[in-house]
């Protein structure tokens, strides 16, 4: 039993407690912690001043060169740390991880939006057990969830479990990426998805989409908190804050005021109080610019056409 | 919060350390871990458990006084009462419209109102066999409530079994206080609930796929097909309510309790009756003690034994559910073990008998007799008696190249396969035990390793139930 616990505890250590397990699936909710880690290792962190905090909807629009070009700026001063499927709990915690190193930081675009403070089944979420002690694990503790939040303290292997599965199943499908996080990371962050989600500009998604974000909502517990946290934190540190909510399609914003106007107006609510407590500055971009062919890849996610151009609208607006 | 749910873990973990530091409170602890448990699953009625176990030792404790044995009947018809007004009133009202198209005005409501509390039949078993014991002298009333309570309420045999009885478990309640749990005593627990852990995650959680796919099917099932998902529910079942009964002993075991063992490798009986001294033991020697010996069993003749039989395996059948396929399933084991004791009369001849003492013969009779439990459990599983008639008349049909050279004929043989090897490394557990020790350290952690990973593989979250939670 002693060898069985001794040889558990090393597993833990060295395999299940390790980014480069996850490493192997980037393009997994933890695996892209590996590719996020690989482009900042190559960055000048030095020379980052401008960081961009937010979900897939701010990694595909927002990207660095773009910005940095429109606001005739050098490239290596922006750094986006979005993450797909982010949420303000894994956007603070992401932040928090390179927060030491980012001393010459003036400015903070902080991309939010509805689904980003929802703090509904905030314990399933993999990116949540990722980052998560005992402290938060205790925080969003319930009589459903207490087995899984604890045992997942306890071993990674347990927590993680369904994101290792799931890459033992590919590696036999062999569909595994075929390239290396070493060989696939590009300056800035993570790289935006380019292609069109089948179906994604249909009303059926967006709705789809809406129902997702809005499912139970609940705007108070770590998610807010988070946000919060995070805005509390670059106050303290002088650091100029922006928050913004990105465009998105027709098509999704009335699916949203359909089904959902008294949350949207309870986030609105929410982020304008928070951005008027720590001093930042809110907007909500229209998206006149954007036609839903030709500049989305679904419902609330632009395409690189899309990209360029909330690219140059934010740089001309903010980072100028 | 089932076994194998990480919210279980963590109960019994909790539970498990001032259980062992603290002896005398044990009996204490475990009964609030028994009510606690209870109430967390959405279907555990607490109240209603706690009222039947109080009234049922309250009446227990009259009927031993002079001129209140009566009460004893009250206390069956209570518990009886009880049990099928939650089990089978839908199933009455569904009938009694069906045959004579009387439809009580109630019985929308009724269905939309009744739930099924979690364990009723068990705790309902427990509760009159403890009565009838006591009437019978079999059995010394407990003067202590908790004792009683801790009796019928202990997790880990609450809502599935075994279904214990109050001489086996009381006096060991009765000396729980200094019983002393060693490691040993932690590791054989904790190896029968990773055995019970690995049958219910690794083979039964992985066939219920492969079961509910089969018999979705319905009447486009081909003969074929149809022993597949005979064969597939044969042991999906087996895995999951074994791996419930394993894991419940070693948990027992963890905490200084003995329950009785409930399956012994049922596939590999050569007869009816055998099958039912391998297969769910504790509810076949309740059925057999209560019902078929209270009719009388075997003393009032041969014509009388077979309706003994008949009656109580089709008890046997309805306390499964109120469905008219578990009437019929308990039915055809009822013929099944009428028809095995008119056989045995043929042993007079005495190459007859000479015969079937035969190794040969014994595993023929196994194959065989596993082909029919498993025909039996085309009635228990599908979804009307049509059904079962139809997948029936379809095997009787289906041509043996078929059925052997089906893609999933391999994984039954590999199911029938890890029987065996089950029955046999429960047979030579020790023997296996002192080669086991002998292994170096770092291999057997190497082992445990794997078998830590690869259940925490197969427990992808989600539903954590067993089937026989819904008896």
């Amino acid at each position: 039993m002693i060898g069985f616990f001794v040889l558990f505890a090393a597993l833990e250590i060295a395999v299940f407690r390790n980014p480069d397990l996850y490493a192997i699936e980037y393009r997994s909710a933890v695996g892209q912690f590996a590719e996020l880690d690989q482009s900042f290792r190559h960055a000048d962190a030095s020379r980052i001043t401008t960081i961009i905090l937010g979900d897939s909807q701010s990694k595909d629009a927002l990207r660095p060169n773009l910005l940095a070009e429109a606001a005739g700026r050098d490239a290596d001063s922006i750094f986006n740390f979005s993450i797909s499927g982010g949420k303000a709990y894994d956007i603070y915690q992401t932040y928090l991880k390179y927060a030491d190193r980012l001393h010459a930081v003036r400015e903070a675009i902080i991309v939010v939006n509805e689904h980003q403070i929802n703090t509904y089944n905030i314990a399933n979420d993999m990116k949540f057990r990722y980052y998560a002690g005992l402290r938060d694990r205790l925080r969003v503790l319930d009589t459903e969830n207490y087995g899984e939040l604890a045992l997942g303290w306890l071993s990674k292997a347990f927590d993680l479990r369904s994101v290792w599965s799931k890459m033992i199943q590919s590696h036999f499908k062999n569909t595994l990426p075929k390239r290396p996080v070493t060989e696939v990371w590009q300056p800035g962050g993570l790289r935006a998805e380019t292609q069109n989600e089948p179906d994604g500009l249909t009303v059926a998604y967006a709705e789809a989409r809406a129902d997702g974000w809005f499912a139970q909502y609940n705007l108070t517990g770590l998610q807010v908190e988070s946000l919060e946290a995070l805005l509390d934190d670059l106050h303290d540190r002088g650091v100029r804050i922006v928050i913004l909510q990105i465009p998105r399609s027709d098509l999704f914003e009335e699916a949203v005021i359909r089904k959902y106007p008294a949350e949207q107006q309870a986030y609105l609510d929410k982020i304008r109080s928070l951005a008027q407590q720590y001093g930042a500055e809110f907007a909500v971009m229209p998206n006149d610019s954007l036609s839903l062919k030709e500049h989305f890849r679904d419902a609330n996610h632009v395409n690189p056409a899309g990209a360029a151009i909330v690219s140059r609208e934010v740089a001309r607006q903010w980072l100028s | 919060m089932f076994f194998y749910s990480p919210n279980f873990i963590v109960f019994f973990l909790i539970l498990l350390v001032p259980y062992l530091l603290l002896k005398k409170q044990r009996l204490w602890l475990l009964a609030a871990a028994n009510a606690l448990f209870y109430a967390a699953h959405p279907e555990g009625y607490l109240v209603l458990f706690g009222v039947m176990a109080a009234v049922t030792f309250g009446l227990v404790h009259l009927m031993t006084l002079p001129r209140w044995r009566w009460v004893f009947w009250i206390g069956i018809v209570l518990n009886v009462l009880n049990l099928a007004f939650f089990k089978y009133t839908l199933f009455l009202l569904d009938n009694l419209k069906l045959w004579t198209g009387f439809q009580l005005a109630a019985a929308s409501s009724l269905a939309e109102s009744i739930v099924l509390p979690l364990g009723i039949s068990f705790y309902t078993f427990e509760f009159i066999s403890y009565l009838i014991d006591v009437r019978r002298g079999d059995s010394k009333p407990t003067r202590s409530f908790v004792k009683f309570w801790v009796f019928v309420s202990m997790f880990p045999h609450l809502i599935a079994g075994p279904i214990m009885r109050g001489e086996e478990l009381i006096p060991q309640l009765d000396k729980l206080a200094d019983k002393r749990i060693t490691w040993n005593d932690i590791r054989y627990g904790v190896y029968l609930f990773a055995i019970g852990m690995i049958k219910k995650v690794i083979i039964a959680d992985q066939l219920s796929p492969i079961v509910k796919e089969l018999f979705d099917k319905g009447s486009a099932l081909t003969g074929t097909e149809s022993w597949m998902a005979a064969y597939t529910f044969s042991f999906y079942i087996y895995n999951d309510f074994s791996a419930y009964t394993d894991m419940a002993i070693g948990l027992g075991i963890m905490m200084g309790v003995r329950f009785a063992d409930n399956f012994k490798s049922p596939y590999l009986s050569g007869s009816p009756t055998e099958f039912w001294r391998r297969w769910h033991i504790t509810l076949s020697r309740w059925i057999r003690d209560y019902i078929y010996i209270g009719l009388g069993g075997n003393r009032k003749g041969t014509l009388r034994l077979y309706f003994n039989l008949m009656i109580a395996m089709l008890i046997s059948g309805l306390w499964h559910g109120a469905m008219w396929t578990f009437v019929v399933w308990g039915g055809v084991h009822g013929l099944l073990q009428v028809i095995h004791r008119l056989s045995l009369s043929l042993n007079r001849w005495r190459w007859i008998a000479a015969i079937r003492e035969h190794g040969i013969y014994r595993l023929i009779a196994i194959i065989v007799f596993f082909h029919i439990v498993t025909w039996t459990w085309v009635f228990f599983h599908a979804s009307s008696i049509d059904m079962a008639l139809d997948m029936t008349w379809k095997m009787v049909h289906a041509h043996p190249d078929n059925i052997v050279s089906h893609p999933l004929f391999p994984l039954v043989a590999s199911l029938f396969a890890i029987h065996v090897i089950e029955f046999l490394l429960r047979k030579y557990e020790e023997q296996i035990g002192r080669v086991w020790r002998h292994v170096p350290f770092p291999l057997r952690s190497a082992v445990y390793l794997i078998v830590t990973l690869s259940l925490i593989y197969y427990l992808q979250g989600g539903k954590y139930e067993f089937i026989y939670f819904q008896f």
